[in-house]
């Protein structure tokens, strides 16, 4: 293994600017006890454009995936763009309605206890049926508030009649095309649902994949239409994912490098041997790069919404048009594509461990939960940043990263990572590309040690400042970002 | 020449003497073997027969299919070999990046299983690979399904040590050099290791596409390790090369030497001239000239959207000179007329007046302008590029879904002499005016 491999992370301008100030990011991270996030909203903003740019017609509906933060910063920020939100629980319903969302720019998905669909029907929300069971307890809670009808779309497991047999993985999720007759019979004998369109949500990647599921969605779509429904929403779900690093090669370079050590039977530059996934078969091969490789994505949003755009519709031309001319919607949910580079997490250094058999471990203030995506780490090497009295041109380090758990998994990179200088007590490091999911989804409280807390940083003339999240509107900002 | 069997015409493929003005290296001699002269078209016909002949009259009892996980030659092999014994096929790949390799496989009655590509939520206890997938679907039903399983079957080496291999070392019993691609790495180890046993003295060249390029049937140095067959140690040394070198060294044997390859064997013959030049430099005074064989393997046929794509300027389109609605100038299409919703309005019903709505027939049929008639955009282009087709004198107003794309039209129609114009904002405007909407009776069931 190569000593001076290194993921070195992707930093928006904005953020260059502020690492500018290390004493006064220092300052910050002894603002709390635990892990601090910082976040800048108004860089959503940009994230938007990418969508807007990529499919330039008003038919392009962007929903923000609400799970992807909990913080009410972001809400109020994708309010104040115009944006859609998709939310999945009660909670969440709530926290988009005190943004400022009215019910009509709601959507609800995923798993729906009653209460949910309750209180969704009132606010006429657009409710994403996702079975059979569903929409019979909706139709059943509807029956308790007379008067009131019911916005829907019809999630899918999978687009029915594919053009191309694509093998897709199992789901929790989503009606099962089989049962579809049995479900319009449902709709067509309750007046009081109104069946606005279809949708289906897919881990796929490949550009050409995305627009075959598309394409076998609108076909569906517009079969409705001789069946007496008049759908109008193609909604293809989120999944848009952009890669946080400087030097994209940097990724598929470093897999290659445990291939290597793997096949040569030499040490992993990684904690407790971990090969994220890839094993070595029997007969001396490889298994599971692939998948190693999917950890960092390829494909850009340009690039799924061109291919989307491109797809065949029924009439035998473009999908884009074909939207365009029946004034039909494309929506999609980004949660982690409208917060790239939007957040980054300062977590103080405790002590720095030497072993005499290993590379050094840099014990934190922080935990492996406090900065996790469903069981993902973040695949950069963090910034640090130390005071600046401290010590200079020492020579690059490859550490560990352990977090303050008493387990021996608990660390916050499997790789070693590499940094400037030995971390010593005092240093902060700066995990970047932070706010969606990683900051929040899976933070929890094992010792009782405490949750991460969130601010949002500005910087004017005089350097960077922040304001508490709960504070933060984007229509009261001084700045002039959020005209 | 009368033969019964396709498969008897597997193999005893000619090596063609590259011209020494073509590859320029004096001191050494390079044939390229001409596996592409096979029936289905490359040296996987080989590989195919190899894996199939032992297990065929089994598999004809038993009436399985032939199962693969291939996106290229050996599934079309394998495919065409299954349809000569009354079999069926099926292959299982990640997607296939060819389209031509596809429309041949359908063609051909294969059934197609291609996977998703990278998955969002990678899961590390997921078999993942489509080997993987075609091994468990064999071993699910084993009465049903032969699985040859190129990358582990032995028969695939042993197919090129029996026939290619035996073929090479019996014209030029003096080689020197063999450069090979790797893909399954069958024909380089199955011909490089006869070559060794019979020639000490002989180098075995693994050739490979450079990390993040893509010569299609082949492998990039980063993703050798996933090859059951690949033994580093086994090779001489291994040659880098691009994208653009492959199909640079491929435009040079099909333009120079007739030899109608496909892009790895491009890439194939560039670095065997790379490594040529650099062993006749460095050769000492009395040291015979180098023989060299590369393998021709596959037809230049099905790569031509590889070749759109990586290197369009080969099919720069002529010029012409003909007008054309996509082709006008913007200035041209910008002055055209325009008529607002209530001026259209007021001469719907006019003698010699026509609106054409060249929207979608599914957007039509939802709501159009009483008295429109239908024609796509791209088929009313053909027609009018055509000549004529509207009556002397007639006024046209054209019409889409906001009245940009209809005001090429109208002003190509202008241009022919027609009083033409387009609905200012399209359907859309229309609406926004509260003008009636028709709808057909019956939308159309695509």
């Amino acid at each position: 293994m190569t000593e001076d491999f290194s993921l070195r992370a992707a930093i928006h301008p904005e953020w260059r600017t502020a690492l500018e100030y290390p004493d006064k990011l220092l300052e910050l991270a002894r603002l709390h006890y635990g892990p601090l996030h910082l976040i800048m909203p108004q860089l959503m903003r940009e994230n938007l454009s990418v969508f807007k740019q990529s499919w330039p017609d008003s038919t392009l509906s962007v929903l923000f995936a609400h799970k992807s933060t909990k913080s009410p910063a972001f809400m109020r920020m994708a309010e104040h763009l115009g944006l859609g939100i998709d939310v999945a629980s009660v909670e969440e319903l709530v926290s988009a309605l005190a943004a400022g969302f009215r019910g009509h720019r709601i959507q609800v998905t995923g798993v729906k206890p009653n209460e949910l669909l309750l209180l969704a029907s009132k606010h006429g929300c657009l409710i994403s049926v996702d079975s059979e069971p569903e929409l019979i307890r909706l139709t059943e809670t509807l029956s308790r508030i007379k008067g009131v009808s019911a916005r829907i779309l019809l999630r899918l497991s999978s687009p029915p009649n594919l053009t191309r047999a694509l093998a897709l993985r199992d789901s929790k999720f989503g009606i099962d095309p089989q049962q579809l007759g049995a479900v319009f019979d449902h709709i067509r004998s309750h007046k009081e649902l109104d069946l606005q369109g279809f949708h289906h949500h897919s881990e796929e990647q490949d550009p050409d994949n995305r627009a075959v599921l598309a394409e076998g969605l609108l076909r569906l779509l517009v079969d409705c239409y001789s069946q007496g429904f008049s759908p109008t929403i193609l909604n293809i779900g989120g999944g848009f994912r952009q890669s946080n690093l400087a030097n994209p090669a940097a990724w598929p370079a470093f897999v290659g490098e445990l291939e290597r050590a793997l096949v040569e039977n030499s040490r992993l530059p990684t904690w407790r041997e971990h090969a994220f996934g890839m094993s070595l078969s029997r007969s001396g091969t490889i298994m599971g790069r692939e998948r190693a490789l999917g950890r960092v994505s390829s494909a850009s949003i340009p690039a799924v919404l061109h291919a989307v755009g491109a797809a065949r519709a029924p009439d035998g031309r473009d999908l884009r048009r074909f939207i365009l001319e029946n004034e039909f919607q494309l929506a999609v949910e980004p949660g982690a594509a409208l917060l790239h580079h939007c957040g980054v997490s300062l977590v103080s250094v405790i002590e720095t461990k030497h072993r005499s058999r290993d590379y050094p471990l840099v014990v934190l203030r922080a935990n492996a939960l406090n900065l996790t995506q469903r069981g993902r780490e973040l695949l950069t090497d963090p910034l640090l940043i130390g005071p600046s009295s401290a010590q200079v041109g020492e020579a690059p380090v490859r550490a560990f990263l352990g977090g303050n758990l008493c387990r021996d998994s608990d660390v916050l990179s499997s790789r070693a990572v590499l940094l400037p200088r030995i971390p010593m007590e005092g240093d902060v490091l700066c995990f970047c590309n932070t706010a969606a999911y990683f900051s929040d989804f899976e933070d929890a409280q094992p010792h009782q040690h405490p949750l991460g807390k969130k601010y949002v940083l500005s910087i004017s003339g005089e350097g960077p400042w922040v304001q508490s999240e709960e504070s933060y509107y984007p229509e009261l900002e001084r700045t002039n970002d959020c005209k | 020449m009368i033969v019964n069997s396709v498969a008897e015409l597997i193999g005893r493929t000619p090596l063609l003497k590259i011209p020494v003005e073509v590859h320029g290296i004096h001191g050494a001699e390079l044939y390229a073997k001409l596996e592409y002269m096979n029936p289905f078209g490359s040296l996987k016909d080989r590989v195919a027969l190899g894996m199939l002949e032992p297990v065929l009259e089994s598999a004809k009892a038993k009436r399985q299919t032939i199962l693969e996980a291939s996106s290229g030659n050996t599934a079309k092999a394998l495919c065409a070999l299954a349809g000569v014994n009354g079999l069926k096929f099926k292959t299982v790949t990640n997607r296939i990046k060819t389209p031509e390799v596809r429309m041949v496989l359908q063609t051909l009655g294969a059934e197609i299983e291609e996977l998703p590509g990278l998955s969002d939520c990678p899961d590390p206890l997921d078999p993942n690979d489509f080997t993987a997938v075609a091994a468990r679907m064999a071993a699910a039903e084993p009465e049903r399904y032969l699985y040859t399983d190129q990358y582990f079957n032995e028969r695939n080496l042993a197919a090129h040590y029996q026939t290619t291999g035996r073929e090479i070392l019996s014209d030029l019993p003096a080689v020197t050099d063999y450069f090979c691609f790797l893909g399954t790495c069958g024909s380089a180890m199955g011909v490089g290791k006869l070559l060794k046993e019979q020639v000490p003295f002989a180098n075995v060249w693994g050739v490979v596409a450079a990390a993040g390029h893509h010569v299609p049937g082949g492998r990039n140095s980063a993703e050798l390790w996933e090859v059951g067959f690949f033994k580093r140690e086994f090779f001489s040394d291994l040659i880098e090369g691009t994208r653009d070198q492959a199909i640079e060294g491929m435009l040079e044997l099909n333009r120079r030497v007739g030899i109608l390859c496909g892009p790895t064997t491009g890439l194939t013959y560039v670095a065997a001239c790379r490594k040529l030049r650099e062993l006749t430099l460095s050769r000492s005074a009395g040291e015979g000239k180098r023989i060299a064989v590369f393998i021709a393997c596959d037809r230049l046929e099905s790569y031509m959207s590889y070749l759109k794509n990586h290197a369009p300027d080969i099919f720069a389109a002529a010029t012409s000179t003909r007008r054309r609605v996509e082709g006008l100038d913007p200035d041209e299409v910008g002055a055209s007329p325009q008529l607002s919703p209530n001026a259209l309005k007021e001469c719907i019903g006019q003698s010699n007046f026509f609106v054409v709505d060249i929207r979608g027939n599914f957007a039509f049929s939802r709501g159009h302008i009483p008295g429109s008639i239908n024609v796509l955009d791209e088929l009313f282009a053909q027609m009018i590029e055509e000549g004529s087709v509207f009556p002397t004198g007639a006024k046209i107003c054209v019409v889409c879904s906001v009245g940009t794309i209809s005001r090429k039209y109208a002003a190509f129609l202008l241009g022919q002499g027609y009083q033409a114009a387009s609905l200012d904002g399209g359907i859309t405007a229309w609406k926004r005016a509260g003008h009636p909407l028709a709808q057909t009776s019956q939308i159309p069931r695509n």
